[in-house]
């Protein structure tokens, strides 16, 4: 069973077969309710709306938006969360987590069902034929049909279905049809991990072009940050600036060093400016794997501490916001926008070839890899595994900006290895910082007045501390498993 | 599960209209109900609106194979599935014949259908055979329709002898008369002389009617077009009083 999705409203009669009949057997009122998603369209991602009714809670099937989970419950609340623990609801926190939900839009839905009966006038399939609208909003609307076969008519409700397909044209899902043409559209979500270099385009322009929409990224993040939605929204915020600083480094011999710098110093900025909060968010986080650490006597004293925390995110949450909304950032910020539209950052030599450069960096990259990690041992010192992190996020990097364009299997074997490394590197270097954090806490005199968080404090950072030393093996292994002769030659000479 | 299958020697008595709106009744009582067509000439079927199956030949009945299930159709009214019947499930008896056990195949056959159904009603093709003996082997209950005339009356004797020869349990097997003319005296006084001779003979009769015959034309069982006419309101009142066979005159 599928559904056929179009914008606009359809006539079903043209959509049967000629020799198929329609009769209509139901019509269900229009009914309103909420859309709701992640910021970043995990739902739609996974297939499913949410769907908050007049008196439940459903996740629907994008393809065919039949009922998939449904729960009754109180929704005058227009939060389909605070609903309580039910079968939709549990569906639902485990697609999102750990992105929190918001209200997408308002929308109106009703919908017939026709009998639809063959040539010998038998019943064959059940076509529900749906329409969606947003709410006070005419222009808005889309349309959908959805077969559903008897018993022993598959074959033929395929048929039906296939005839419809070709008389529709172009189909989507309800959804992105709603909100087709919007800014807010899940279609049209940028997202920082599918972004690389495109062939064919000198380099240039194709860095012009990937450096461009990082900045939209950030643009596009700043409303999120601001309203404190979703700390997704600063996360992604600051991915962009990484990896437009990554491609600007690596890139530093084609590009006119006075316009350049500038520029990288207001990357460098907003990444130093956005820290805080951003750890702040991950130790918050975080809090669940406490809870589960501690033993329950102490258990009790984290909660002090937590609102402590939530407190001083706020402040820095006001901080930040005050900063991205000012004159100062909106200057800077339009400026570093303008010279990429304009592409007047590069001097001469940016007419190479991109696949020649990616072929180079990513050569490079590796080598020093090799190097400094032929010194990992056991006994290597969190400094040193952390500078070797770094070198790994920085060759992921290249690798993912280079990697159309280089177009070689090897590398996209690297970068899966990288990957791998990079989840126990990154577990690794977030031990350290959260007892490095403890530590601070500890030490600052305003924070501790209470013997009972001390004690959980101290408790926290054994426990942490302990499982950084079980990670630390790990990570030696997973090194080791980083490195493959055949790999390491087929890099070599790429140069 | 309850078997009830629509049998009688003699052909044209009303048999398939019989199991087309009694099957139909069932269903609309919200109980999951399988109208197996068996014979060949496929009229329940063609009253339904399904074709002929594909895959399901007289072999793969006796095999009981996923053919069978396969073919299953889902009908025009909620809750009522039909099997339909194949042209060559004539050759049910040659194929009965070669099996180990060939008197209680059918038994077998349908255990299939238990779980997924409340009710199996089976319309049977004319005639007295292993088949029929299986059909009686199988079936909770045998609904005999005849009509009141001489000739029916002799098949009627025959049936219950051949029930007797084999040793079969003749309670199961319920006559009721079928397209009775009211109008005729003969078919008034036949009727009265058959009742005091076999007590088991169900009170609802089926009159004849043309809107029966109209809606087997039309390719609908009656008591789905039109549930008060007289013939539709025959069959419900039969229907009742199958029931009380089945589980006693106790609820009512
Ligand atoms: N009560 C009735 N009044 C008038 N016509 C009837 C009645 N019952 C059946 N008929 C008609 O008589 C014909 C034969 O009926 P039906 O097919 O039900 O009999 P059957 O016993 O199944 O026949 P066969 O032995 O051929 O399978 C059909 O055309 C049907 O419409
Ligand atoms: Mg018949």
């Amino acid at each position: 069973m599928a559904g056929l999705f179009f914008a606009d409203t359809i006539s079903p009669l043209h959509l049967i077969p000629p020799d198929c009949l329609l009769e209509r057997e139901t019509s269900v009122k229009t009914e309103r309710c909420l859309i709701f998603d992640t910021h970043d369209w995990r739902l739609w991602n996974s297939g499913v709306a949410a769907v908050l009714g007049p008196r439940n809670l459903t996740l629907r099937s994008l393809h065919t938006w039949s009922v998939e989970d449904s729960q009754e419950g109180d929704t005058r609340g227009e939060d389909p969360l605070s609903m309580g623990d039910g079968p939709a609801v549990q569906k639902l926190k485990k697609i999102i987590y750990p992105r929190s939900l918001s209200r997408r839009f308002e929308a109106e839905q009703r919908a017939d069902v026709y009998a639809v009966r063959n040539a010998d006038e038998k019943i064959i399939c059940c076509a529900e034929v749906l329409e969606l609208s947003i709410h006070r909003h005419r222009k808005l609307k889309t349309a959908g049909i959805v077969f559903h076969p008897l018993k022993g008519y598959d074959r033929e409700t395929e048929d039906v279905e296939k005839f419809a397909r070709g008389a529709a044209g172009e189909t989507a899902d309800p959804i992105s049809l709603l909100l087709e043409g919007e800014e807010d559209n899940p279609r049209g979500f940028l997202s920082h991990k599918a972004l690389g270099l495109e062939c064919g385009l000198p380099l240039r322009d194709a860095s012009c072009r990937i450096l461009l929409q990082f900045a939209e990224i950030m643009e596009g993040c700043i409303p999120g940050i601001m309203a404190d939605i979703d700390s997704e929204f600063l996360h992604d915020y600051r991915i962009s600036i990484r990896k437009s600083r990554a491609l600007l480094s690596l890139l530093k011999d084609l590009l006119k060093k006075d316009t350049i710098s500038t520029h990288r110093k207001f990357l460098r900025e907003c990444g130093r400016r956005t820290t805080p909060m951003r750890d702040l968010d991950v130790y918050l986080l975080e809090f669940p794997l406490f809870h589960d650490l501690l033993p329950p006597a102490l258990n009790f004293y984290l909660e002090a501490f937590y609102d402590e925390t939530r407190t001083k995110r706020t402040a820095e949450q006001v901080n930040l916001s005050t900063y991205l909304a000012g004159r100062e950032y909106g200057r800077r910020f339009a400026s570093w926008k303008k010279h990429l539209k304009t592409g007047d950052l590069f001097s001469a030599g940016a007419d190479a070839d991109s696949a020649l450069v990616g072929r180079q960096l990513i050569a490079r990259g590796y080598k020093k890899i090799c190097k400094s990690a032929a010194r990992i041992s056991a006994h290597t010192s969190d400094k040193d595994l952390h500078a070797l992190r770094i070198e790994c996020k920085k060759l992921r990097y290249c690798i993912e900006f280079f990697m159309a364009t280089v177009g070689e299997p090897v590398v996209d074997d690297v970068l899966s290895r990288l990957r791998t490394l990079q989840d126990v590197l990154g577990e690794f270097n977030d031990m350290n910082i959260q007892q490095a954090w403890l530590q601070e806490t500890l030490n600052s005199q305003e924070l501790i007045r209470n013997p009972g968080v001390q004690a959980a404090l101290g408790g926290l950072m054994t426990s942490l501390y302990a499982r950084q030393q079980r990670l630390r093996e790990q990570t030696c292994q997973a090194f080791n498993r980083f490195f493959d002769q055949d790999v390491a030659g087929r890099i070599i000479e790429l140069r | 599960m309850h078997t009830i299958a629509l049998y009688n020697l003699k052909g044209g008595v009303g048999k398939t209209t019989a199991a087309v709106n009694l099957a139909y009744l069932c269903a609309s009582e919200v109980r999951p109900t399988l109208l197996f067509d068996m014979d060949p000439q496929g009229s329940a079927s063609y009253c339904f609106r399904v074709r002929p199956p594909r895959k399901l030949k007289a072999r793969a009945v006796i095999q009981g194979g996923n053919a069978l299930e396969e073919s299953i159709r889902e009908s025009d009214f909620p809750y009522l599935d039909i099997l339909p019947a194949h042209i060559s499930f004539r050759n049910l008896n040659k194929f009965l014949r070669r099996q180990k056990h060939p008197k209680r195949r059918y038994g077998k056959v349908f255990d299939k259908f238990v779980g997924d159904y409340d009710f199996l009603f089976i319309d049977c093709p004319p005639g007295i055979a292993l088949e029929a003996e299986n059909i009686f082997r199988a079936c909770d209950i045998v609904l005999m329709p005849i009509i009141p005339t001489v000739l029916s009356i002799e098949t009627k004797k025959v049936v219950y002898s051949f029930f007797k020869d084999k040793g079969l349990d003749s309670s199961i097997l319920l006559p009721f008369f079928s397209m009775v003319d009211g109008r005729k005296k003969l078919h008034l006084s036949t009727i009265e002389t058959l009742r005091q001779e076999d007590p088991r003979i169900l009170e609802a009769s089926i009159p004849f009617s043309s809107e029966i015959e109209k809606s087997s034309l039309a390719r609908k069982p009656l008591c789905a077009v039109s549930r008060r006419s007289k013939g539709a309101r025959a069959y419900a009142e039969l229907w009742e009083q199958i029931k009380d066979r089945l589980w006693g005159a106790v609820a009512s």
